[in-house]
């Protein structure tokens, strides 16, 4: 008997929902962004991906799931771009410019759901999501404070830059500002914004 | 027993037409007053929209915490979108304001910015605006009147970063990657749990050097 036991077919079984359920939830964020979440249903969804409702059921089991791994989802990607800017060698600095510019790159990339869509989580998802953001912005923190020990980022209150510096990323309207100016002009001038508002 | 002799004894009634005088200081008053109520009003529910969740916050509720009654709160209300809706356009109003003042001020672009961003945290603090998120709950229409409002404010402050460019006190940038940044940051001020001194030392030292002139690259 080998149930309960991680065979290599399992894990492939496994992984491969896990994809699936990554495909699902990519879509569904591009839906939930564009129409909001009450006019957002279930078959809308699957109606996008090319599945029968009932196949989108076997994933999720409601669209509350789905938005709260919409945000989950938006979350580890946006852990992926701290741990690459952690591994970026350089000063604390340029680590926090890694990451703004990493940043930028998922957005270009992916769909992430809206932060007014957070309205629509119960209170214990909305309480474990702000767990989850403030674990993440205390691994910023400490790339500030190495920073600020290596002499590239001035003295500050570490926390409420932090803040500062994220809110202004995931309000900017980068899809405005890419027509207006170009990417690689965009990328500059945002890499140079916070290269110097960091800078002592 | 309402014998039309009865009736008769009353005097006629005189034809009254009543000319209400617009332009009395009476009249300006009532308005007055009736629009501080509705202020009034306004910030009470954004603070129990706020502690309670848009559908936990009924007007019921919000109306015990006035201390009014629940009549005299449709007095001045019809619904709860419409407390949402107008919390939204008197923030974005009062914000617009704050823009107006910042471009006509006197002083370089750079002081005149850092003015804004100061103005701004007042407001925040004072008025206790709705928090973005509430955005979700608002209709269409009122969603891109506060989309245009925005879109002019962002356009007030780039002159401003203009401004500073020409007479030297911000350094060359991109105006509308800037301001986007920095509204942005600022949009976000109430969801802040910082104490509001460090918040607001921190935000002026932030678009200081984020801004001001390089002097290690000239």
């Amino acid at each position: 008997m080998t149930r309960g036991k991680a065979t290599a077919w399992k894990i492939a079984k496994r992984d491969e929902t896990q994809a699936r359920r990554e495909l699902i939830l990519r879509a569904a964020t591009i839906r939930l962004n564009e129409l909001g979440y009450a006019r957002t249903s279930m078959m809308g969804i699957a109606a996008d991906l090319g599945l029968s409702t009932n196949a989108l059921y076997y994933y999720f089991r409601s669209k509350a799931e789905i938005l709260y791994g919409c945000f989950e989802r938006s979350f580890g990607l946006i852990e992926r771009c701290t741990e690459f800017a952690e591994h970026a060698e350089g000063s604390g600095n340029h680590q926090m410019q890694v990451f703004v510019l990493r940043f930028r790159e998922l957005i270009e990339a992916e769909p992430l759901p809206g932060s007014w869509l957070l309205v629509h989580l119960t209170r214990a998802r909305l309480t474990a999501i702000g767990k989850r953001d403030t674990a993440h912005q205390a691994r910023l923190h400490s790339i500030v404070l190495r920073g600020i020990a290596d002499g590239s980022i001035r003295e500050c209150d570490v926390a409420s830059t932090v803040g500062i510096l994220l809110s202004g990323l995931y309000t900017l309207s980068y899809a405005q500002l890419s027509r207006e100016l170009g990417e690689a002009t965009l990328r500059d001038e945002l890499q140079r914004l916070v290269a110097q508002a960091l800078a002592p | 027993m309402s014998s039309p002799t009865k009736k008769s004894k009353l005097k006629p009634r005189k034809q009254q037409t009543v000319v209400t005088n617009r332009e009395s200081p009476w009249v300006a008053a009532k308005a007055e007053q009736r629009n501080a109520r509705r202020d009034t009003i306004l910030r009470a529910a954004t603070r129990c929209i706020h502690q309670l969740g848009y559908t936990g916050a009924s007007m019921e509720i919000i109306a015990r915490e006035l201390g009014l009654s629940y009549n005299a709160l449709y007095h001045y209300f019809e619904s709860k979108e419409e407390i949402l809706a107008q919390a939204f356009i008197r923030t974005q109003e009062l914000l617009l304001a704050c823009v107006e003042r910042s471009v006509s001020a006197s002083g370089s672009g750079l002081s005149r910015l850092l003015g804004f961003v100061e103005a701004f945290q007042c407001l925040v603090q004072e008025e206790s605006p709705p928090a973005f998120a509430l955005v979700a709950h608002l209709p269409d229409e009122i969603l891109q009147r506060l989309l245009a409002g925005r879109h002019e404010m962002l356009q007030g402050l780039q002159s401003i970063v203009r401004d500073g460019m020409e007479d030297g006190s911000i350094r060359q940038t991109e105006p509308s990657l800037l301001v986007g940044f920095v509204f942005g940051a600022l949009e976000s001020l109430p969801y802040w749990v910082y104490p509001p001194e460090v918040m607001s030392n921190s935000l002026q030292s932030f678009v200081m050097h984020a801004i001001a002139v390089d002097t290690a690259r000239q």
